[in-house]
């Protein structure tokens, strides 16, 4: 039994509730507000800790024997997630303080802020499956809140396109769990993966299936991903870098547990349809990026295609497979989450997100352009950054496993995320400002700027030393019960 | 930019060329060292210096430093001077990595990067469309060709198990050429070509032309698209006796040779006229390559520093015209020589080279080449177009130097303001020139670097020996024949520029129609418009089309599921039992007249047979607590239904106009339904394991002290899911909170005269709670628990607010706040997992103390903690509702 | 297997979806929430229907004799409530929208995704929706 277990999910959950009992009294809020989010991002180091030399720690709630009771176990799967979680939490919340498209100062705001990364960290710390699902829950709750949070017309749209679309696969997630629970009677991850080695292959391909498609609906793969393009896009700045870096990677999360943990070996003509999934996926979002012209409509599509990348690592599967698809995920939450800041800064400054109506950021601030450039060439993949590495593990897993065509999809799609960076830069920094005589906005966000910091100065440490993360993501892999 | 400042940076490259130059000769070639970097990937940061690196270190540091200190001159008083300087820099820097490392994934990454920097400075004058699109164009194929090589350089790595270059090279010939392989190599050539500008990648070059001249020099002509050539030099001696390498390099070296001088006949801009040449000499530095036999290897170094030598110089005469007249259109120009004499001087030294004349470094390289060519067994188209390459060398080496300077000065061509520019644009491609004059006159000091570069390029350790013809041994017969032909077509063809100009130009037109230059046009501009195509598809804006989306891709999983399953799946059987009839009759017309009457008011009596049929069915199947639970729970939604469509009915709603039929939501909801049927039956197919049933049963009264086992199994066994579940309850108010706001409140009425419901009020409030309270207490051995008890104690708030008005009820509840009061609940919840960690158990171990009849425990507190989160996040809801103005109304935007 | 109980299922998914896909905000909330109840009539279902007596230990005995199944009415009271409150907030969510636009047309909300104009590039985001300029 070890704290480390619990105290990742339990931390975010009692800021939520103490802050919602606080709601009078704003001060106070904020005061235990950043308490959470710092003791989160502590506890996740240590949690890490715990685990990087091997074991998983866990906690049986109520000391009854796996698998009567709930079991949280955290592995360094969990623990790396964790981790990239808190700090995003925190780099969010830091730059929510700021002034660049702050988010509605609402009471409800920040216990709502703390339930979204409750439900994220609950979902990667479990080990049972119900217990996923309601964690699911809390997230999407959540987010509904937050969504509607600055009633905006077209932000209460959004809000009931997300609901309705993602209660349905709530649901859809429910019937699968509990198709589940009939074949083999467990609720445990263990004891469900073992009692599907008993039931016959059709069976469990079709229990498995219906699984991964529930989850695939989380992540945001094709073609059950129209809701986070129609509703990402409303939300100011802290909280769509909050969703974008966290949201669809529970989902990613939940998938490579089924293929590379808990229910393998997943059955070949699944891992070979999921395969074709995350490339239409991949090609959708790039495409979709290509369409658009408002920052953060472009950045929502990103999004979904970088959950390709990570779903075609899961795909082809193997230690070099899981580990791609870890090392990537963790290395896309962090980039994206500074991409979509650094857009809210643009915006900011050059007073709007359409790519149309602003220009000339390069010569006005060059600074900003430097803090752009960053994640933006990790999202492309140009060494020396973490995407490279990414993209790579990517690559050499589609290779070594002989997916041709999978290899062509990636070097495809890489050229379209590329076009699209630099349709960002020429038309947000290169070109000048369509109005003449166009000054910038003069307000400087030192606590925005010292979110984007952070999280670049991870990509680039990332991506200079990756000896460790790669270690790190091996050993996982090969901690997941995958084959080298 | 003050002079000490520009003096720094022109100090980087030229402490660079001194450290190359001492290392050089300090040390014997090859210079290896290498750290490890990242052994879980297998690849090193490992170095290695040869004849080859040292010839292109030479160039990149000596080359640098002349444009570093052209750039002082050229660029003076630019704001962005500054910026040119630190991306110089930091693209030398990436070059000498380049060209020295040992591993094929350092050599990728400076390759990207100085990709990156070439973008960035392609686009340097940013403001300009025109410079945008062209470095854009740059960065996509040569960063499309980077990618292909580093798939290339993947395969390679894996197949040879190691990253290092050398090592790969060794191996290369003795290792069978596989399908894998002979595609990797393949990649790799494609990653070169894009690089330089080889055919059919060659048209992003000219349109790099957009940079300022200092930057065109150095990367676009000297050391940049040189990489390619080096790549294929690097791999020659292991991939040269290959099947396709040595065809595929002739043929696209020879077809870039003829085409890229072709282009530069329909060219008027100098910069542009210069830039065909140079690729048209890549493509001849690209077929030498391809040249078998060691006379090719000397041929490619020879050519490599003439090439530089002559070029950059000429590029900076473009420079010091384009400074000086201020423009570069040829036409425009002539008679230069009085107006820029030290100009035309170095365009005659430069011109002399490139035109391969005695006493300079090219004629010098063009006889090795004659050499070269003599040696192998060539095809005669092969030598055709390398004839072509030089006769057009030579007219383009006229039009440089001879036309613009020394034809006639005229009236309308000779600007009138034009006038010599300073030293610093002028002391740099003259230092260069002179170079290749005194390497022309006594070529013996470049034999070592030669050597060495033709060493590097050879498969094999036999030394090489370059042999270069001096001014001393000039033969002129030997001249005669070499250079006959070439000179004489040439000399034609700079007599007739303008009239071949002018005849190319349709025949060339039509065919460029079919050039990857269109290609590439065409498929930029398509781009926007497939994915407008698609993105409008998919991502139309409409909710039920995003519905039907997902539920038609779900029932098509399963059933695409099923089918793949159904050899090996276990089939359901019936055992012929029909069930609680009565109750599942209910359920079914309950749904389907919410789904099929056209009455609004039918929803809400279908909602309501489902749920009070779904509770019958579950008292039916022996589960009263959900049972209770459901009850209660379907009435609190139908009232809220009647409420709403009780309100919306009095407004003026837009009503949509909705066919009550829709057959393909009714095909799409029949199958969907018999997919998710059909899953279930599938799981139920399979034997029951009651592993979990059983212990629950055996285990729930005497480890955890209930007899009521599912109440048993929320607050205990599982009861991490009733406190998340808690969490929920509690964050959905929170949630709406926002919403509820804003709702106007129907003003307070005044003082009630039911007098009768004042006086029972009070009674019927403390039964309520008493009655939660039972349902509490009784829970864990009867049917009741947590959220039966709140969902009372919530009628009993609801009944005080009706009476006594909300914010009555409000002050009633404990807490006074209904946020308070759920807080506090999920709060109790976590508090009764604690005393468990006081005592060394695992989180939510409940303790038990015997107090009698009465134990009393912390299952208790987590009940109720439970009850108090129901109580106060569902109170709230009832409370911001009760007087609230839900009746539509349009409100003003909010701001 | 009981068939009334699977037919029972089989009509709210149908029911259910039916109201989804309707372009009627209120009927699109109702119709989840048949899903939902669908969803609970197949755990019910999963956890195999048997002996209908509750799932109580009797008094004075210390294991359960022959009863239901308590391991889905566990899961499925979970489930009800969790559905509950998002209705809750749905319906809230609902009333707020209808207040807002005045309409209870799906299809006409469109502030989020705005419909297309010009050929190929998206249309501008709205003043109020974009952060605000200097005109």
């Amino acid at each position: 039994m070890s704290l480390w277990a619990v105290l990742p999910a339990a931390v975010p959950l009692l800021t939520a509730t103490l802050c919602a009992a606080a709601f009078a009294r704003p001060s106070l809020q904020r005061g235990i507000s950043t308490v959470g989010a710092i003791a989160l991002l502590l506890i996740a180091v240590g949690t890490l800790g715990a685990v990087v030399e091997g074991d998983a720690v866990s906690v049986a709630f109520g000391d009854w024997d796996s698998p009567f009771g709930i079991l949280f176990r955290v592995d360094r799967l969990g623990a790396a997630m964790i981790l990239a979680a808190a700090v995003i939490g925190a780099a969010t919340m830091l730059y929510g303080n700021s002034g660049a498209d702050a988010a509605p100062a609402h009471p409800m705001r920040r216990p709502l802020v703390h339930g979204v990364l409750a439900g994220v960290v609950g979902a990667f710390s479990t080990a049972d499956l119900f217990n996923l699902y309601v964690w699911f829950e809390v997230s999407l709750i959540s987010a509904l809140g937050l969504l509607a949070l600055g009633q905006r017309t077209d932000q209460l749209d959004a809000a009931f396109k997300y609901l309705a679309l993602n209660l349905f696969g709530t649901l859809m997630l429910l019937a699968a769990v509990g198709a589940l629970y009939a074949a083999t009677g467990q609720l445990q991850f263990d004891a469900i993966g073992a009692a599907l080695q008993r039931l016959p292959d059709g069976t469990a391909l079709v229990l498995v299936g219906a699984l991964t498609v529930a989850f695939l609906f989380k992540a945001a793969a094709v073609p059950l991903f129209a809701w986070l393009p129609a509703s990402y896009h409303t939300l100011p700045t802290p909280l769509l870098a909050l969703f974008g870096g966290l949201l669809t990677k529970v989902g990613v999360y939940a998938v490579l547990r089924t293929f590379g943990d808990a229910f393998a070996p997943a059955p070949d003509a699944l891992v070979a349809a999921l395969g074709w999934v995350a490339v239409a996926t991949m090609l959708v979002g790039a495409l979709g990026a290509a369409y658009h012209w408002d920052l953060r409509r472009i950045l929502a599509f990103h999004i979904v295609s970088q959950v390709g990348y990570v779903l075609l690592a899961i795909a082809i599967g193997g230690e070099a497979g899981s580990s791609a698809a870890l090392f990537y995920t963790l290395h896309d939450m962090i980039a994206k989450t500074n991409l979509f800041l650094i857009a809210g800064l643009m915006a900011a400054s050059a007073g709007s997100f359409d790519l149309r109506q602003i220009g000339g950021l390069y010569k006005a601030r060059p600074a900003l352009a430097l803090l752009f450039a960053l994640p933006a060439l990790a999202l492309v993949g140009i060494p020396p950054l973490s995407g490279f590495w990414a993209k790579w593990m990517v690559l050499r897993a589609a290779l070594a496993d002989g997916q041709v065509a999978w290899a062509v999809a990636v070097f495809g799609v890489s050229v379209l995320t590329l076009y699209s960076m630099m349709k960002l830069w020429m038309e947000g920094f290169w070109k000048p400002h369509p109005i003449e005589g166009w000054r910038p906005s003069r307000a400087t966000h030192p606590r925005a700027w010292a979110a984007c910091l952070l999280l670049a100065g991870i990509t680039v440490a990332i991506g200079v030393a990756p000896q460790a993360f790669v270690q790190y993501t091996q050993a996982m892999a090969v901690g997941l019960g995958a084959t080298p | 930019m003050q002079l000490s400042e520009r003096a720094l940076w022109c100090a980087l490259p030229l402490l660079a060329l001194g450290l190359v130059a001492h290392a050089l000769t300090s040390h014997p070639l090859p210079m290896a060292a290498g750290i490890d970097w990242i052994p879980a990937l297998g690849v090193s940061l490992s170095f290695r210096i040869d004849g080859l690196s040292a010839l292109m270190l030479l160039m990149i540091t000596g080359i640098g430093s002349a444009v570093f200190i052209y750039a002082g001159g050229y660029m003076h008083g630019h704001p962005g001077q500054r910026r040119l300087y630190a991306l110089l820099s930091l693209f030398m820097l990436a070059m000498l990595v380049a060209v020295t490392a040992d591993d094929l994934f350092v050599l990728f990454m400076a390759w990207e990067i100085t990709s990156v920097l070439s973008f960035m400075l392609v686009g340097f004058e940013h403001e300009r469309g025109s410079s945008r699109r062209a470095a854009q164009q740059a960065m996509l194929v040569t960063g499309g060709g980077g990618l292909a090589m580093l798939a290339g350089f993947t395969t390679l790595a894996m197949t040879m198990g190691t990253s290092s270059i050398s090592t790969i090279v060794e191996r290369l010939p003795s290792t069978e050429p596989t399908t894998a392989l002979t595609v990797a190599m393949l990649l790799v050539i494609v990653g070169a070509f894009t690089k330089s500008a080889q055919w059919p990648f060659h048209f992003w070059l000219p349109n790099a032309m957009s940079a300022p001249t200092p930057v065109s020099a150095y990367l676009h002509s000297a050391t940049m698209v040189k990489l390619g050539v080096y790549l294929l030099g690097r791999f020659d001696p292991g991939f040269g006796g290959w099947p396709l390498w040595s065809s595929v390099l002739l043929a696209s070296g020879s077809i870039t040779a003829v085409w890229g001088m072709l282009l530069a006949l329909r060219e008027r801009d100098l910069k542009r006229i210069l830039a065909w040449s140079t690729v048209a000499t890549l493509g001849t530095l690209v077929m030498l390559v391809g040249l078998r036999g060691e006379g090719a290897a000397a041929a490619v170094g020879a050519l490599l520093l003439a090439h530089a030598l002559y070029k950059a110089p000429l590029f900076f005469v473009a420079g010091n015209i384009d400074h000086g007249t201020g423009t570069r259109i040829i036409d425009e120009l002539g008679g230069l020589r009085r107006a820029m004499p030290w100009t035309a001087l170095i365009a005659a030294l430069a011109g002399l080279s490139m035109a391969g004349l005695p006493m300079s470094f090219g004629y010098v390289a063009k006889d090795v080449i004659y050499e070269a060519k003599g040696a192998v067994d060539l095809l005669g188209v092969i030598k055709g177009a390398n004839t072509i390459f030089g006769a057009i060398a030579v007219a383009v080496a006229g039009v440089a130097a001879v036309r613009v300077f020394w034809s006639a000065p005229r009236a309308g061509v000779t600007p009138s303001n034009a006038h010599e520019v300073g030293p610093s644009l002028l002391l740099p491609p003259l230092v260069l020139a002179l170079c290749g004059l005194l390497l022309g006159i006594a070529p013996v000091y470049a034999e070592s670097l030669l050597d060495a570069a033709s060493f590097a390029m050879m498969p094999g350790t036999d030394p090489v020996h370059v042999r270069l013809t001096s001014l001393a041994a000039l033969d002129l017969k030997h001249v005669a024949a070499s250079l006959g032909v070439t000179l004489g077509i040439g000399a034609l063809v700079y007599r007739y520029w303008d009239p071949l100009h002018r005849r190319l130009q349709r025949p060339m037109g039509r065919l460029l129609r079919y050039s990857s230059a269109s290609y590439y046009d065409k498929l930029l501009g398509n781009l926007p418009r497939a994915a407008a195509a698609l993105t409008r598809r998919l991502q139309h804006g409409a909710l039920p089309g995003y519905m039907a989306l997902c539920a038609g891709a779900m029932t098509l999983a399963v059933v695409g599921l099923m089918a793949a399953g159904l050899p090996s799946m276990a089939m359901p059987t019936f055992d012929g039992r029909a069930g609680p009839l009565g109750a599942c009759a209910l359920i079914v017309l309950g749904a389907l007249s919410a789904a099929l009457l056209r009455e609004r008011m039918a929803l809400m009596m279908g909602v309501g047979l489902v749920g009070y049929g779904s509770a019958l069915l579950f008292v039916a199947s022996g589960a009263p607590d959900v049972a209770l639970t459901q009850f209660a729970v379907e009435t609190v939604f139908v009232i809220v239904i009647a409420a709403l469509l009780l309100a919306f009915r009095r407004a003026r709603l837009e009503r949509v106009q909705e066919p009550r039929w829709r057959p393909g939501s009714l095909l799409l909801s029949a199958l969907f339904a018999t997919a998710m049927t059909a899953l279930l039956l599938v799981a139920v197919a399979v034997p029951f394991d009651d592993t979990l049933t059983r212990w629950y049963g055996e285990n729930s009264v005497p480890a955890a002290h209930g007899h009521n086992v599912v109440n048993v199994i929320l607050v205990d066994f599982r009861a991490i899911d009733t406190l998340v579940e808690s969490f929920v309850v509690l964050l959905s108010f929170l949630a709406a909170a926002a919403l509820l706001e804003r709702l106007p409140q129907r003003p307070a009425e005044g003082a009630t005269r039911r007098v009768m419901l004042d006086v029972v009020a009070p009674w019927l409030y403390a039964l309520i709670l008493g009655v939660a309270a039972l349902a509490l207490l009784r829970g864990h051995d009867e049917p009741g628990g947590g959220f039966v008890g709140g969902l009372l104690a919530v009628t009993a708030t609801t009944l005080w607010a009706v009476v006594h008005g909300r914010d009555a009820a409000r002050r009633r509840l404990p807490l006074g706040s209904p946020t308070a009061l759920a807080a506090l609940g999920v709060l109790l919840t976590v508090l009764a997992g604690l005393p468990a960690l006081a005592l060394g158990q695992p989180f939510m171990t409940h303790q038990w103390v015997d107090l009698g009849p009465w134990p009393l425990s912390t299952v208790l507190l987590f009940d109720l903690g439970v009850l108090l989160a129901v109580w106060g996040a569902l109170g709230a809801y009832a409370l911001a509702l009760i007087d609230a103005d839900i009746g539509p109304r349009v409100d003003e935007a909010t701001p | 297997m009981s068939l009334a109980l699977i037919v029972a299922m089989w009509a709210c998914f149908a029911a259910g979806l039916y109201l989804a896909l309707s372009r009627d905000l209120l009927r699109i909330v109702v119709g989840l929430a048949l899903l939902g109840s669908g969803v609970n009539l197949l755990l019910l279902a999963a956890g195999r229907v048997g002996s209908a007596q509750p799932a109580i230990v009797a008094a004075g005995q210390r294991a359960l004799g022959d009863a239901a199944n308590p391991v889905p009415q566990a899961l499925m009271l979970t489930a009800v409530v969790i559905g509950f409150a998002l209705m809750c907030y749905a319906f809230v969510l609902v009333v707020t929208l209808l207040r807002r636009t005045g309409s209870e047309d799906a299809l006409a909300l469109r502030a989020a995704e705005p419909p297309p104009i010009e050929a190929i590039k998206p249309p501008l985001p709205a003043r109020d929706v974009d952060i605000g300029r200097t005109p």
